[in-house]
């Protein structure tokens, strides 16, 4: 297996240095340190075959050579082989190190590293505060400044150190470093980011969180310490005795491995104290933003060209580093012939933590009258170097507004930035809401018309109407259909009865009558009218009652129109054998 | 005790019996209180919401609403208070409330539209609104219209004239149309905002779930103010269908009907 690897090694060393010269590159593990406590300088030669590790030396700082390691990288098609040496470097004395340049013999030609600056602080902290090296893992908190002010973001870091064998992760699995101590905030976390480091000579596994915090009131703000929780674990568990030969010569934390591979850890850093200051009163101007920082501020305006009524956006766009949490809207300035509402915001960060970003202020505007430029915008901070307010302002933007004015209806914001008129402050109520209901309503129930009674009892009203029409109607053509049968029905009727009682005038002409009703009977009125002769005549009777009708009707005739004429009783012998003569009549089909 | 009021009571009603018109005013002088007492309230509740005292202003609405009040008006401004205390869903409800029993309200529509969209929901489509917002109108349509087209036709039928019978039947069929129309509406839009069954979500956030417990798997998360339709209760459960179809079981507290009970 050595064998392949020696091999690919020197195929690639052999196609790398066909590719191009030998180049080298120094290092740094970190460009600051205290006394005492090491960093890494790695020398790394690439595409090139070193003759050795170079020795160098200077003066306050005790370089040691550690290792020599290669590493292959093939890089879009494109491979490189390396040979990288690391020192140990201990700083014996505080003090602005230069490391020299150094001359490292490759491929039988010298070549140069770059000089490289360490700056080494006095181990101030004293024993409390020095990285405790001798120990498989420990934690540390950098301040970047002891000073600041009120809102100021501090940068901080929160460094947890691990012995190089240490396998660990944040348990429980996403939980964040807790920093102790109150009258401070602390922005979010970003991810963590892991390097290795040596400290005293030992290689630590360091996971570093940065963000930044800032004091909430003036006076001594006191960070007791950081701590965070840890699942630690060895990547194999082996004999006692054999385990930690090559660790530290001692057993450091035995009950971690004499439990078993995995442990949960508590490790805390160190307690550091700032000293927040408030800000100064005097020269803190009316439209101050809150913002703490340093910033610049620029705008622009679309569209350009409008009409009076237009709505146009005015981007206001604040840039630099510092809280923009806690920033308020930049002021228009200059906004007369302008309506402007509420701006809305946006952030974007340009760094891990947010303390440098961008943001952005979108205020909708609407034109009134004919103007040649937008509102101008100003944002006043507090700058921590400087200790003084500052005003920034973005210039207004030429703009083309034609149209006639317009009278407005609700206050703008520049107007509403306004100190307020009257003693009072408005109530907080939301803006996009409607105002109440000054006058009450009469009381409606919930029920549905479908569920009401009354809707459907009102239904039955038309029904009724529809139905008596529709029966009006129907009785009134019955009427007209049945009505002359009818009436020929009761006609009928009462000759009989006359031709029954009546003296012999009156019979006979009942007789007459009867004979001619009797078509007009059968066929329901709609026969036409005929006299009793013609139907006598023309009838389908016998013929021996056709004789005895037309004598009926000739005596009926000589009564009536002759001087014949009797007041005695006609004989019942006649008046049945009329009768009986009309009942055949009306028999007959 | 019921003996004791009928004797106390028995002597005044009958000297009231006799005497109409002290009994009028009597009667007028107690509703002039009422109407008094009720417009008081109703602008304390005002005055308290326009001072930024809303937790007021919602006990005075509550308890005119307690005395039976329900009107378009009460329920508009009882939506507001709701809001500016950060009730969004029992704003929502009232604003749907409000609307079910005034459905032109400019001011209600635009109220709900800024809750919806406050809470992240999309405001219903215009047409889906405005067919909904009438649900009681197309009933009376259908109905006027079914019995014009139906004298129409009656009055065709009979009639002797042709040009009166022709008129009649171009009228009975245009009835007919209208009718038909007005049924499909009411059809589509059932019972609107008065539907029996339409809820609201009052929590910030409210999982549907699988069975009535809360240990069963979730179906569904619902946002506050979102409507519901509620399909059976079981006791202290509810099972109810979301806007996107899942049904899902959720304690009965977390809801509100649209039309209260």
């Amino acid at each position: 297996m050595k064998t392949v690897l020696s091999g690919l090694w020197l195929a690639l060393l052999i196609v790398a240095h066909a590719a191009g010269e030998p180049s080298l590159r120094a290092y740094l593990s970190d460009a600051s340190t205290r006394v005492d406590v090491p960093v890494q300088l790695q020398i790394e030669v690439i595409d090139g075959t070193p003759a050795g590790p170079p020795g160098f030396t200077v003066e306050g700082l005790a370089i040691n050579f550690a290792q020599e390691s290669r590493k292959l990288e093939a890089l879009n098609l494109r491979a490189t082989a390396s040979v990288i040496f690391s020192y140990v470097v201990t700083p014996t004395r505080a003090g602005n190190f230069v490391i020299p340049a150094v001359a490292v013999t490759v491929d039988g030609r010298s070549y140069q590293t770059p000089a490289l600056h360490l700056n080494v602080a006095q181990n101030s902290a004293g024993p409390s505060g020095t990285p405790a090296s001798d120990q498989p893992f420990f934690g540390e908190l950098v301040v970047s400044k002891e000073v600041a002010y009120v809102g100021e973001q501090i940068p901080i870091e929160l460094r947890f150190y691990f012995d190089r064998r240490i396998i660990y992760q944040p348990y429980p699995q996403g939980q964040l470093p807790i920093i102790e101590g109150d009258g401070f905030v602390t922005r979010k976390y970003p991810e963590p980011v892991e390097r290795r480091q040596v400290v005293n000579g030992q290689e630590f596994k360091v996971v570093i969180y940065k963000t930044a915090i800032s004091g909430v009131k003036a006076g001594r703000l006191e960070l007791h310490s950081a701590y965070q929780e840890f699942l630690l674990r060895l990547p194999y568990v082996r004999h006692r005795s054999d385990a930690f030969d090559d660790f530290t010569g001692q057993l450091p934390f035995p009950d971690l491995f004499d439990s078993g591979p995995r442990k949960d850890v508590k490790v805390e850093t160190n307690g550091v104290a700032v000293e927040v200051k408030a800000l100064p009163e005097s020269g803190r101007p009316t439209n101050f933003s809150g913002a703490v920082g340093q910033f610049e501020i620029r705008s622009e305006a679309d569209p350009v060209q409008m009409q009076v009524g237009d709505p146009v956006t005015l981007r206001v766009e604040v840039r630099g580093s510092g809280n923009f949490d806690r920033m308020e809207a930049p002021q228009l300035v200059g906004a007369a012939g302008w309506h402007a509402y509420e701006p809305t915001d946006e952030l974007a960060t340009s760094d891990d933590v947010g303390i440098s970003a961008v943001k952005t202020f979108n205020f909708p505007l609407v034109a009134e009258a004919q103007v040649t430029q937008s509102p101008g915008a100003a944002l006043s901070y507090f700058d921590p170097e400087a200790e003084r307010y500052v005003e920034v302002k973005a210039p207004a933007v030429p703009m083309n507004v034609a149209g006639p004015a317009v009278v407005r209806s609700t206050p703008s914001v520049a107007e509403a930035n306004s100190p307020a008129p009257g003693p009072e402050t408005p109530p907080s109520v939301d803006e996009g809401l409607r105002d109440l209901r000054l006058t009450p309503s009469p009381t409606v129930s919930f029920t549905s018309i479908l569920d009401r009674p009354a809707f459907w009892y009102a239904q039955l009203f038309p029904a009724a109407v529809l139905a008596a029409f529709l029966v009006w109607q129907a009785l009134n053509r019955l009427g007209q259909s049945y009505g002359p049968v009818l009436h020929y029905h009761q006609e009928r009727r009462q000759r009989h009865r006359e031709l029954a009682s009546g003296d012999a005038l009156t019979a006979l002409a009942a007789a007459c009558r009867l004979i001619e009703l009797k078509p007009l009977i059968r066929s329901r009125g709609r026969a036409p009218y005929r006299q009793a002769e013609y139907l006598v005549d023309h009838g389908q009777a016998p013929e021996n009652l056709r004789r005895e009708l037309k004598a009926l009707l000739r005596r009926q005739e000589a009564l009536a129109f002759g001087r014949t004429r009797t007041d005695s009783p006609w004989p019942e012998e006649e008046r049945r054998i009329v009768r009986d003569a009309i009942t055949r009549w009306e028999a007959l089909p | 005790m019921t003996g004791l009021a009928h004797e106390l009571f028995q002597p005044a009603r009958s000297r009231l019996h006799g005497r109409p018109g002290f009994c009028a005013l009597l009667a007028l002088c107690l509703l002039l209180t009422g109407t008094i007492g009720a417009e008081t309230l109703w602008e304390s509740a005002g005055r308290a919401y326009q001072t930024g005292k809303f937790e007021e202003a919602k006990g005075d609405y509550l308890q005119l609403l307690s005395q039976g009040a329900s009107s378009p008006a009460l329920f508009y401004n009882l939506g507001n208070t709701w809001w500016q205390l950060g009730q969004k869903g029992r704003a929502i409800l009232n604003y749907r409330r409000a609307l079910a029993l005034e459905p032109d309200a400019k001011d209600a529509q635009a109220n709900l539209r800024h809750a919806l969209r406050q809470t992240g929901q999309d405001p219903p489509p215009p047409f889906r609104t405005g067919v909904s917002f009438f649900t009681d109108v197309y009933p009376v349509a259908a109905s006027a219209a079914f019995w014009v087209a139906a004298f129409a036709l009656a009055v065709s039928l009979i009639s002797r004239h042709a040009s009166v019978a022709r008129r009649t039947r171009t009228l009975a069929a245009v009835s007919a149309l209208v009718c038909l129309l007005s049924l499909g509406l009411c059809a589509y839009a059932g019972y609107g905002d008065k539907d029996p069954h339409g809820a609201i979500v009052l929590p910030a956030s409210l999982d549907l779930k699988v069975g009535p417990a809360f240990s069963t798997r979730i179906a569904e998360t619902v946002g506050e103010g979102q409507e519901v339709t509620i399909i059976q209760e079981r006791g202290a459960w509810t099972l109810c269908r979301s806007e996107t179809g899942l049904t899902g079981w959720v304690p009965s507290n977390t809801l509100e009907r649209i039309v209260p009970q």
